[in-house]
């Protein structure tokens, strides 16, 4: 009896205990007490991690300041999937300093993120930090800035100085017409097994969306000085520029200059390929693990003949934002200020090697010494005024989708012709943008 | 309180699993039948959509498409990988030296994590410089494009996820092989029955139930084929690899259409269903 009505106890108490726990993590999943520090997520390679804490350590030192917690955004398949998750979960940073600004449009329709136009200074300080022409494509259709565009990776070739010497060019192309001459110089059989031994440059025939800004987004935007793929609502794929761009690479696939091959390693510092496109990060690699006798030059973009003025590229930017969960928005805008300034831009220089987004970057006193010491980061800071970001839609990703399943048919196979697949794009990326203009319930693929 | 204790104890008893199944099976599933009749991007308020998704569904040409692709891949595989484990199964079997460090060997690729296979293969298939094109070329033979091309990409595939699986299968049939009695092959072979006879008359008849898992287990195995598609080809060339699964990944997780991820995730579960159904009637026989 005694043991029986001890056991009914304990059973009772485990019950009760259970039912108070469970309660316990569905209250702390809705935690709104007030904290009195700021959290902020940065990028997880080391280099900027080194930065944070740099800059954080500094921040903290004044005693004044709000204090700053910082850790590397957490680990995921990507870190727009981790944002993602924290955004539907309320447990977003204060401050995030990663973001690729093609997920602005679906994070503001969601009420995610503080629009930057709501500080009193904001106008100032972004007035003063970039070129006029640049900050334009950070503007959200209802005029106001819900980013602070940071850096940026401006995309250009990589060339190979002593593979072309050997194929006897003289002059690195500029232009598609250009490019293709020396093609057949370059792409040859040289061990006589009938197979070229070297290629010409290499896109990646992988058909992800994003894959689809290094070769056909790229080379549009230098093929048509800087314009993005939407005009106020319309898609604007249905231009020549289009047409000379999918041309140029169905050429080169369809006469193997361009690998329809998937590589083990990387060809480039292999010694097997005469043009890269990449951005800036390419630099640091290549220095750590080129071979010393490749001798590597840096060009921008080839476009077709004709084209003035200087050449546009896609600038893979990426952005600081401030997420609406946090309590304390002012003191937030106070911390971005603070890591964007300019000595901070000079410490993510020195650290990272990744380019800060601001005016006068090559001209700036303070950042001549490095430039100096780096040569080949300051042809891509040369080129940061001429970069160009992404149109600003919710659909951003399936738009990509629909190109690169088009470039895949029409350019990597000659699966279809280019003029088809141009309709097929214009067509299918207007059917999206119609529907987000009218608000649309339907959820068609 | 007694009475309160005896009414209560089978219901904490049960109450882990009851947790359990709550939470990770029963919710998970009422919720994405909810979401099959709405869109919902994560980030927004669901919206009513009704049927949309199921008519969207059908006159999506990449549905038909990536449906195509696992079938393609379910026809080539599940023959090919029931044949090799059979005769392995069979080979194991017999009186062989080393037979328990020929056993593991084939079950290695099993417990192996699939993306490190995958990752091995991707390698090994590569145009330029992959194992198996250097020796074709060491033959004489000319380079194959395991993997950028529309006709071999998912061949290449199913024979990839066979090397990986066959050994779980083979582990199965050597159990059914060793549960026939030898009596039946000795009085066969009294009968005047040949190896072949009493392979085709004995040992298939009387594996057949552990067939037919096999065969189920390839199926649903085959059905849910994703982690190859998804690091080796991105489901190129021209979508010959996108199955089912990475159709729905990419719905939900790069396009975040959660509705019409969930409306493609039925689909795909009552397909397994069918087929699984349509196994068991024509190979499951009672003997």
């Amino acid at each position: 009896m005694e043991a029986g009505h001890y056991h009914s106890r304990i059973m009772s108490t485990i019950f009760r205990m259970s039912l108070v726990a469970f309660s316990l993590v569905l209250a702390g999943c809705q935690s709104t007490s007030r904290v009195d520090y700021l959290t902020y997520w940065c990028a997880t390679n080391t280099f900027e991690i080194e930065f944070a804490r740099q800059v954080v350590a500094e921040w903290n030192q004044d005693t004044t300041h709000i204090p700053v917690h910082f850790q590397p955004v957490p680990s995921g398949q990507s870190s727009e999937e981790v944002i993602l998750a924290a955004i539907v979960g309320k447990t977003t940073p204060d401050i995030y300093s990663n973001i690729w600004p093609g997920v602005i449009e679906q994070y503001r329709e969601a009420g995610a993120i503080l629009s930057f136009s709501q500080f009193r200074d904001h106008d100032s300080v972004f007035t003063a930090r970039f070129p006029a022409e640049l900050i334009k494509g950070f503007r959200s259709p209802d005029s106001q800035f819900y980013q602070f565009p940071w850096k940026g990776n401006p995309l250009m070739m990589f060339y190979n100085k002593g593979l072309l010497e050997e194929a006897g060019v003289k002059e690195i192309p500029t232009t598609f017409e250009e490019f293709m001459v020396i093609a057949p110089q370059v792409v040859v059989d040289l061990d006589g097994d009938g197979h070229p031994d070297r290629w010409l440059m290499d896109p990646n025939i992988i058909p992800e969306w994003w894959q689809r800004f290094f070769d056909f987004y790229a080379f549009s935007i230098a093929s048509t000085q800087g314009k993005t793929l939407i005009t106020e609502g319309k898609a604007n794929l249905d231009r020549p520029e289009s047409y000379q761009v999918m041309d140029f690479f169905r050429w080169n696939y369809s006469h193997g200059y361009f690998p329809r091959s998937i590589f083990q390693e990387d060809i480039f510092l292999k010694g097997q390929l005469a043009f890269h496109v990449t951005g800036p990060w390419m630099v640091s690699y290549a220095e750590r693990y080129k071979p010393p006798d490749l001798e590597y030059g840096i060009a921008p973009l080839v476009r077709p003949e004709g084209i003035e003025g200087p050449v546009y590229t896609y600038g893979d930017p990426k952005s600081i934002v401030i997420f609406s969960t946090t309590q304390h928005p002012r003191e937030a805008w106070e911390f971005v200020k603070f890591m964007t300034n300019r000595l901070n831009d000079l410490r993510l220089l020195d650290i990272t090697g990744q380019l800060p987004l601001r005016k006068n970057l090559t001209l700036d006193t303070l950042y001549r010494d490095y430039f100096a010491e780096n040569p080949a980061s300051r042809l891509y800071a040369e080129q940061i005024p001429y970069i160009v970001g992404t149109d600003h839609t919710i659909y951003l990703q399936e738009i990509f989708d629909i190109i690169s399943q088009e470039f895949d048919a029409a350019c990597i196979y000659q699966a279809k012709t280019v003029d088809a697949a141009i309709m097929s794009m214009q067509e299918r990326v207007q059917h999206l943008l119609d529907r987000e203009a009218y608000g649309k319930t339907t959820d068609r693929p | 309180m007694k009475r309160l204790s005896t009414s209560a104890k089978p219901y904490l008893l049960i109450m882990p699993y009851g947790l359990h199944f709550l939470l990770i099976i029963a919710f998970p599933v009422v919720f994405s039948l909810i979401l099959t009749v709405h869109r919902w991007n994560l980030l927004s308020p669901m919206t009513w959509v009704g049927g949309t998704n199921f008519l969207n569904l059908v006159s999506d040409p990449l549905f038909w498409k990536s449906l195509w692709n696992t079938l393609r891949f379910l026809i080539i595989h599940i023959p090919l990988q029931v044949a090799i484990a059979l005769v392995l199964a069979e080979i194991l079997n017999q009186q062989l030296r080393a037979r328990g460090f020929f056993r593991a060997v084939f079950f290695l690729p099993v417990v192996i994590s699939g993306v490190v296979v995958t990752i091995l293969w991707k390698q090994f298939y590569a145009s330029e410089n992959g194992v198996f094109n250097e020796v074709l070329l060491v033959l004489g033979l000319g380079r194959v494009e395991w993997l950028t091309s529309p006709l071999i990409a998912m061949p290449a595939i199913a024979i990839m996820a066979t090397w990986k699986n066959v050994g779980l299968y083979v582990i199965l049939l050597l159990a059914g092989l060793q549960s026939i009695p030898k009596q039946v092959y000795e009085a066969a072979t009294i009968d005047g029955a040949n190896r072949v006879q009493q392979f085709l008359q004995i040992t298939v008849p009387m594996l057949n139930p552990v067939l037919l898992t096999v065969i189920i287990l390839s199926t649903i195995n085959g059905f849910s084929l994703f982690i190859e598609p998804y690091v080796m080809t991105g489901g190129g060339p021209l979508n010959s690899t996108l199955s089912m699964n990475l159709f729905i990944y990419r719905q939900a997780f790069s396009f975040y259409k959660m509705g019409y991820a969930a409306t493609l995730g039925f689909v795909l579960a009552a397909m397994v269903f069918i087929v699984v159904a349509v196994q068991r009637k024509f190979i499951e026989k009672e003997f």
